[in-house]
């Protein structure tokens, strides 16, 4: 209480051109040291890398979030890498491009869940591996995203299909039903 | 509910497909004593369909989402025809649309289809039971087949998955993750003991011998 009286009374008796003054000035101060400002500064860079994004969801669309992910460098028994997908079900990792094949993902939630194989080659070698891990494209090469078997049929398909299996069920039926009358 | 390719190991895939040979063995031995063996075959492949086409049935119950499974209709209706009845249908779900899997079949009979024969022996039972009351009788046993099938199903899915857990695997996560699935499939379990209890009365209204042992 003492100090917001003691801080009232001395912006008062300042009054408005002593505070314009107060204020230029720390701007000015400011604005005169850019050196120490940089001192304090941090340094961005940005480097291409060829990351790779499982997307993990259910046949009904419906992501699977928090789902547990394993990841196997190829010949590797051991996990590589473990996390956990995202809300949307998602899940960025980068493979080691010095360890090109078959990199295996195990996605896992309440026992359900799938493996998927990503293919990563190298097809260039180069003798600069800073040079080299600045153009992924030429470096570590990915092929096409591998689907989970079921996934990625339309509905017509899936009527197609279902229809058929159940359409040689009714067959065997009516012929069982036929022999015995 | 389907146990997917890589999500057990080998040596449980293998004892999966042991019981799952030693079960279909002794249904065939019991369908082959009745008198007509391929009398419940036009049935058997009826429900077989029905049983292919539960699981593209999805049910959301909020956060997880759940499919029919119908088995416990399927012992109801089929009695030991139920088990390869189960089988085939799991192998179409599975080669079709990739429910399951090849290599975990046989532990998906297991889990789906020893529930069907413990339903059939539940309605059979339960019928005898209360004889005094028919209609009452038949609805109870049905209803309690139906959903006791379903409830063993979820039981035996979360145990299995439970117990191989792999090592390198966050296990709180995991049993978190199929708790939650487990409640989700609690409405299911009762919805599938009310349909089945209504199926079975009405083809106990319509065509009796249907459900006759």
């Amino acid at each position: 209480m003492m100090t917001q009286i003691g801080h009232r009374s001395f912006m008062q008796r300042v009054g408005q051109w002593g505070r314009i003054f107060l204020t230029g000035g720390g701007i000015s101060i400011s604005l005169a040291m850019p050196q120490a400002a940089q001192a304090h500064g941090v340094v961005l860079q940005h480097q291409p890398v060829a990351a790779q994004t499982i997307i993990a969801q259910y046949e009904t669309g419906e992501p699977m979030a928090n789902a547990q992910i394993t990841v196997y460098a190829p010949n590797g028994d051991s996990p590589w890498l473990q996390g956990t997908t995202d809300q949307d079900g998602r899940f960025l990792f980068t493979p080691d491009p010095a360890q090109p094949g078959n990199w295996q993902v195990r996605v896992r939630q309440a026992g359900h869940g799938g493996i998927i194989t990503i293919p990563v080659q190298a097809s260039v070698k180069t003798d600069n591996p800073v040079a080299a891990s600045s153009s992924p494209s030429e470096n570590l090469v990915t092929q096409g995203p591998t689907e989970p078997q079921g996934a990625g049929y339309t509905g017509l398909q899936k009527a197609v299909m279902t229809a058929s299996v159940v359409w040689g069920m009714v067959g065997t039926a009516s012929f069982f039903a036929r022999r015995k009358a | 509910m389907h146990i997917a390719d890589g999500m057990v190991s080998a040596p449980v895939c293998l004892v999966g497909y042991g019981l799952t040979g030693l079960t279909t063995w002794l249904s065939l031995k019991q369908i082959n004593h009745t008198a007509e063996p391929t009398q419940g075959v036009p049935k058997a492949a009826l429900l077989t369909a029905a049983f292919f086409v539960a699981s593209l049935i999805h049910i959301p119950v909020p956060p997880a989402s759940v499919h029919l499974v119908l088995n416990g209709l399927m012992g109801v209706v089929l009695g030991y025809y139920a088990f390869p009845a189960v089988l085939i249908g799991l192998f179409f779900q599975a080669v079709m649309f990739g429910h399951g899997g090849l290599s975990t079949l046989g532990i998906n009979a297991v889990i789906m289809g020893l529930p069907a024969l413990v339903a059939a022996q539940i309605f059979r039972r339960g019928r005898r039971l209360l004889q005094r009351a028919p209609r009452w009788g038949l609805g109870c046993s049905a209803f309690g087949a139906g959903a006791i099938a379903l409830a063993l199903s979820v039981l035996l899915f979360s145990s299995i998955v439970v117990l191989s857990l792999p090592a390198n695997l966050d296990a709180t996560i995991e049993r978190a993750a199929i708790l939650t699935l487990g409640l989700a499939h609690i409405p299911l379990i009762f919805l599938e003991g009310i349909f089945t209890a209504l199926l079975a009365l009405f083809l106990d209204r319509v065509k009796p011998e249907l459900l006759k042992d």
